[in-house]
Parts: C-alpha cells; structure tokens; sequence
C-alpha cells in the first residue's frame, strides 16, 4: 500500500514530503522517520493511506469567468501610485519631522 | 508527572518560545484563555459580513459590487478556519461549534464593537475596509507570533486576505477623495463617525491585568494601548495625505505617544455588551439565517448535527 507521508516540525504546519509502500501504517511510519526524519527537526510524522485521500484537480473546477483581480494584491497596483501621487511618503517624513 | 510538573513543563515550553499544539496538555486557564480570544475573533469575523453585505447590491458598478461580495466571502471563510481551531481547543471542555453559535445567536457572546453600528454611505463602506480592516490587521498581526500554534497559523492566511481588504478600502477613499466636494463631505463625515469606534476597537488601555493569563502564556505580547498607538501612527499620515481632517479632538504627537481624547468607554462597554446601535437587527439577522439554515447544516452533515 502507498502512503504519502506528512512531516510536521516544531511551530509549523505539516507539509507534504513523499510517500513509502508499506504493508502497514506502522510499518509506513518506520520508513517514513528512516526517509525524511532521520535529520532530526521534525515534531510529528503522519503516513496517510494515498488510497484515504480525496483529490481534486483545478482543471475540474471551472475556471474564473471573468476577471477577479479584484481579489488580488496585484489588482491594486494602481493604489500604490495614487498614494505616490497625493504624497504619502513626504506625509510620513513631515509627521516624523513634526516629533 | 504530576499537574504541578506539568505545569512547570508547559511553562518551560512557553518560555522557550515553543508553540503549543491542539493536542498537547496545556493547563485549563491557558485553554480558557486562548478558547475566549479565538472564539471572540471568529464571532467578530462572522458578524463582520453584516454591515458590508448591506451594501452589495447598492456597490457603485459591476466591479465594486464583485469586490465587496469577495470581501464579505473572505470574512465568512475567515469565521470558518477560525471556529475550526476553536473548535478542537473546546473540545475538551465541551464546547462544540453548534454551542459556541447558540452562544452568539442568544447575545452571550461578544464580538468586535464595530460592527455594532450602522453603514449609513458607501463613503462608510470604503472607512471600514481601509481602517476597520486596517485596525484589525495590526490586532491580527500581533497575535501571529502567539502561543497556540494552529491559531497563529491560521493567521498569516488571513493576515494576507486581509491586506488585499485594506486595498479595497482604500480604492474607495481615494476614489471618493478625488471627487467633487460633496464625495469629500461625504468622505469625511464617514471618518468622523467612525473614528470614536476604531479609537474604541483596540479596548481600555488598562486592561493588563485583565488579560493577564493571555500575556503571562504568550498568547499575547503587546497590549491594547500599543496597538492602538501602531494603529494611530499608520493611519494618521494617510488620513492627512489623503486630505481629510482629524477627527475632533485631533491627536496629537506629545514628544512620545499619540494623545486622543477621551473617546468614552462607556460606550464602548455598552455595545460591546450588545446595546450598540444595530446590535439587535444584526443578531437578529443572524439567528434568522441560523434558523434558516438548519437543514442545510444536517444535510450536509449527514445528519451527525443534533436539530
Ligand atoms: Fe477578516
Ligand atoms: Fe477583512
């Protein structure tokens, strides 16, 4: 059986890392600290069957219908320059000034 | 081990600067504690759609409208991944999600002040997701380095969604700022209305000892006054760019901190304890959609959901 093995450190989401075969999920966890935990710096291994894993991919799902850039940083860049223009920075360095 | 091991133990860990995870052993005053603030923000976050989905339909054009509903989803999802990590800090004190709702719908729980009062403009609309947003962010960004691991966590997503909100705000404002001078009038009434609420947002500046568990375990670090006065130092020079006037009695820089007025806690007490000018019509949109929504929840539980 495939298991795809998550690694946890300290502080940290888990983040997937690769997978073993296995015959057991204990028998996963062995390869897995042998595989990816053997440098120290992990708090938690987690071995998940690959076949318990519900996926889906983006191209199943529609894509935006229209632009939704307005969800995005990037969809504002025109703010910045409307700060440039009305002076946002010489407003700090004046209020830094004025202390 | 003993609980006074490991209560020395856990306190080593936050010395050290250890996050602390759902399923670790933490003592119950650090549960209790963390349990409030995450259940408070998530409530806030949830009752946060309100006031600004009473203005979807009435978004100046297409584009605003989009914005604005993409706003007040995030919101929504923000609620969501919030009472999620509440939810697993509750658990062993039995406090589920549908509680913590139950709570909130029957006025026992609290949320954020401002979102107990009106959106009378769309000037409002723009004031809230520039500074209500932008007050939040620094409440929010604060609390990244807590603790609690998966709240923390959880944060630095929402941190970023609410960045792109503080955007949104401000392309309003300044949108508003460049018209004629009835957008600037309307503009500026906004601030006003809004600013005694945001003075308010950050809480009591002697309310230490009242947190004092959330300070002593780390979950917090820095307190309301320098929060706010972060806040104030950000936004004052963008309210003087932008052209308005400060609000009265304006701040003033005293050589080391922003001096306001006195922005009357009373008041501040009072809406936070639901007696706020809209508290009552958005609770009770809340329970309404709550009610409503029943069979959509135990249909998608599949019944695991107790009517
Ligand atoms: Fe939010
Ligand atoms: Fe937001």
């Amino acid at each position: 059986m495939i298991y795809e093995i998550f690694v946890k450190a300290a502080g940290k989401a888990a983040e997937h890392s690769g997978s073993v075969t296995a015959a057991t999920a204990d028998a996963a966890l062995v390869f897995a600290h042998e595989q990816f935990g053997r440098r120290g710096a992990w708090e938690e291994i987690w071995a998940v069957p690959r076949a318990s894993l519900a996926v889906m991919t983006s191209s199943d799902t529609p894509g935006p219908a229209f632009d939704r850039s307005y969800r995005l940083m990037a969809g504002y860049k025109h703010i910045i320059q409307k700060w440039r223009e009305i002076d946002l920075a010489g407003e700090r360095q004046r209020e830094g000034l004025r202390r | 081990m003993t609980d006074a091991d490991r209560q020395a133990e856990f306190e080593a860990r936050i010395a050290r600067g250890e996050k602390i995870e759902a399923g670790d052993w933490m003592p119950l005053d650090y549960r209790q504690a963390a349990l409030k603030l995450i259940q408070m923000h998530a409530q806030s976050e949830l009752m946060g759609c309100l006031p600004e989905r009473e203005w979807i339909a009435r978004a100046p054009g297409l584009r605003r409208k989009l914005a604005l509903t993409a706003k007040v989803q995030d919101e929504c999802g923000h609620a969501q991944l919030i009472l999620r990590v509440a939810e697993d800090l509750g658990a062993p004190l039995h406090r589920t999600r549908e509680a913590m709702m139950e709570d909130l719908i029957a006025g026992r729980a609290k949320y954020h002040n401002v979102f107990h009062y009106p959106v009378p403009a769309w000037a409002d609309v723009g004031v809230i997701a520039w500074l209500v947003d932008g007050a939040a962010v620094i409440t929010q960004g604060a609390l990244i380095d807590c603790s609690y691991g998966p709240y923390g966590r959880i944060l630095e997503r929402i941190c970023a969604e609410e960045a792109v909100h503080i955007r949104h705000g401000e392309d309003i404002i300044l949108s508003l700022a460049s018209g004629d001078a009835s957008h600037r009038r309307e503009l500026q009434d906004a601030l006003n209305r809004w600013w005694r609420p945001l003075l308010h947002f950050f809480g009591p500046p002697d309310e230490f000892s009242h947190a004092a568990p959330l300070y002593r375990y780390a979950m917090r670090k820095q307190t309301n006054e320098e929060l706010r006065q972060k806040f104030l130092g950000r936004a004052i020079p963008q309210i003087r760019a932008v052209g308005l006037e400060l609000p009265d009695p304006a701040p003033h820089w005293d050589g080391q901190r922003w001096v306001y007025g006195d922005p009357g806690w009373d008041e501040w007490r009072a809406v936070i304890n639901g007696k706020g000018p809209k508290s009552a019509d958005r609770l009770g949109l809340r329970r309404l959609t709550w009610e409503e929504g029943r069979w959509i929840r135990e249909a998608v539980s599949g019944g695991a959901i107790a009517a």
